[in-house]
């Protein structure tokens, strides 16, 4: 699973590796967990996990928001270059 | 009658209560006590030897432990017309020499100097003595140093702060009335003598005749030899950094069966976060006064606020209170333009200072701004405040004031929102600096039996305070936050911790 996959990285990375209470939902931005410089990290993660080509255009701080953001993201993504 | 120098008022007090209450206590040490006129007898005793050594308005560097032959020492120095530069005696030989180096003394007085002359054993005629030195005080010209404070704990050269008697006599005399301290009180003294909290203790307490517990450096971090030491000796009157008081707190030995002596605490020389100032009201008598006072080394104490109990609940920032009386205040913004406090309701700034409590300047180093500033008897204080309904509050260092992503952080902000955190005990931030980002890292101490909070969770419960941007990227656990000499958390060793 993508959304578990992408938990586990974000904890990994950005929170000491502490999982407890990071949700699909949690506001990545709001609480400094990501911030603009880290979404970079996160492009590079999807594109290894999801062989998905994610354009300039795409790069914006709502598709990055939370892990559900992201997900959507990949699954509209899918559809498109399918 | 002409009127007393004020170089001469603290000697003269001495010679004054040695004459006139000569069995009374003026210093408590360990197992030892003086009485005021064994006291002016050993600074007379020194005085002579620094008299016959050809010493006037010289620097004399006390190179001596926390004991009453210390305190004997200043006086001396001040009786001879000459002033006194201490060091704290706990730092490292490397440090003190470096103190040295900078301070360039006329004579360094240390044990083996002291011990030399008792050896030389003639003992002056003591009544003599003290009515020469009462006439010859009052004939003081030109005397106007009565000390010069070494700030350690920086990087780089020492500043010495040159402290004058006129200094200290307006902040002892606001203080004393401030305090209403009176020749019964018992006055602790916590700092070391070359800190400047120190000048509260000692000289107060000769104004009025009163007794000093001088807290030795064995004693100064042990919390339970400072409980059992107030209770022992009655303290009236107590004055340290916040540090010492929330260990104190955090020993679980205080209480009121403990404090009923206490009539004022004072602190100051950091932030006391309201959480842990609530835990020490807990642990006091209701009677006990509290006073937050500020001031860099370079004003001494210059703003102060009296603890109302009942408005720290709603109290975010403990205010640093209001100017003393007969003082200036202005606010200067980063464009450089300066408004008087009378203008600044609602605004913040760095903190400037005038009038009789500022230095006359450093004794060994030329900054351009300060000096300039302190030849117009002002001081930049280096701090940023704010002027809030209930008084001006302490916001953090103009330059600890970092930047993040372009945004201005202030590290103490975050740091008095963590202290509100059921788990933590004492918080600091430290500022990683990256080549690409910089990190903010939050050192934490925990309440005894509290499980530690993780990143996420903190970073929820300080969103609700803070913007996005002032949120910390990693949070460690530590036995204890390092403390410089002073007792102040000291920021700069927090990189230690986080490695």
């Amino acid at each position: 699973m993508l959304a578990t996959k992408l938990l586990n990285h974000i904890a990994e990375q950005f929170l000491d590796g502490e999982k407890d209470g990071l949700e699909p939902q949690t506001p990545l931005f709001e609480l400094n967990i990501v911030d603009s410089a880290a979404i970079f990290d996160l492009v590079d993660y999807l594109k290894q996990e999801t062989q998905l080509n994610i354009g300039m255009q795409e790069i914006h701080p709502g598709n990055f928001a939370s892990v559900d953001a992201m997900v959507s993201l990949v699954e509209r993504l899918q559809t498109e270059q399918a | 009658m002409t009127k007393i120098p004020s170089s001469a008022r603290f000697a003269l007090n001495l010679l004054s209560h040695a004459q006139q209450t000569p069995h009374k206590a003026a210093l408590i040490c360990a197992e030892q006590q003086w009485d005021y006129a064994q006291l002016a007898a050993r600074a007379c005793q020194i005085a002579n030897a620094l008299c016959a050594l050809g010493l006037t308005q010289a620097p004399v560097l006390l190179n001596l432990p926390k004991q009453p032959d210390t305190v004997a020492a200043i006086y001396a120095c001040w009786l001879s017309g000459n002033h006194y530069i201490p060091i704290d005696y706990s730092q490292p030989d490397a440090r003190v020499e470096r103190i040295i180096a900078a301070a360039k003394p006329a004579l360094v007085m240390d044990q083996d100097w002291l011990s030399t002359l008792d050896s030389l054993g003639h003992l002056s005629d003591y009544e003599q003595d003290l009515a020469a030195y009462m006439s010859r005080l009052r004939q003081h010209r030109g005397v106007t140093i009565a000390a010069i404070l070494y700030t350690s704990g920086s990087t780089g050269t020492p500043k010495g702060v040159q402290i004058s008697h006129d200094m200290l006599d307006f902040f002892i005399d606001w203080a004393v009335q401030t305090t209403a301290a009176d020749g019964e009180d018992i006055f602790a003294n916590h700092a070391s003598f070359a800190f400047d909290l120190s000048t509260f203790d000692l000289f107060a307490a000769v104004r009025t005749g009163a007794c000093v517990w001088l807290i030795t450096e064995q004693e100064q971090k042990d919390p339970l030899a400072l409980i059992k030491g107030v209770k022992k000796h009655q303290v009236s009157i107590w004055y340290s950094v916040p540090s010492i008081l929330s260990m104190m707190v955090r020993s679980g030995e205080l209480n009121s069966s403990h404090t009923a002596s206490l009539k004022q605490v004072i602190f100051a020389g950091e932030p006391y976060p309201v959480a842990a100032l609530q835990r020490l009201v807990g642990c006091l008598s209701a009677e006990t006064q509290l006073h937050n006072w500020y001031g860099p080394t370079e004003t001494n104490v210059c703003v102060a606020w009296q603890v109302d109990k009942t408005q720290l609940s709603h109290l975010r920032h403990l205010p640093i209170g209001k100017l003393l009386p007969e003082l200036d205040g202005w606010l200067e913004d980063e464009s450089g333009t300066r408004l008087p406090l009378s203008q600044c309701l609602g605004q913040s700034g760095e903190l400037l200072i005038g009038g009789r409590c500022v230095t006359p300047g450093y004794a060994n180093v030329d900054l351009p701004r300060a000096t300039e500033l302190h030849q117009q008897h002002c001081h930049a204080t280096g701090d940023l405040v704010e002027l809030t309904e209930d008084g001006l509050v302490y916001l953090g260092r103009i330059d600890d004031m970092v930047k993040l992503n372009g945004y201005r952080v202030e590290l103490g902000e975050i740091e008095s929102l963590l202290h509100q955190h059921d788990a933590i005990e004492q918080a600091a931030l430290h500022l990683a600096l990256g080549e690409q980002q910089h990190k903010l890292i939050a050192v934490i101490t925990l309440k005894e039996g509290a499980a530690k909070p993780s990143l996420l969770a903190l970073k929820q419960f300080l969103q609700q305070h803070l913007p996005a941007y002032m949120l910390p990227h990693k949070v460690v656990v530590a036995a204890q936050l390092p403390h410089n000499a002073n007792g102040k958390v000291d920021r700069k060793r927090l990189a230690e911790l986080v490695l």
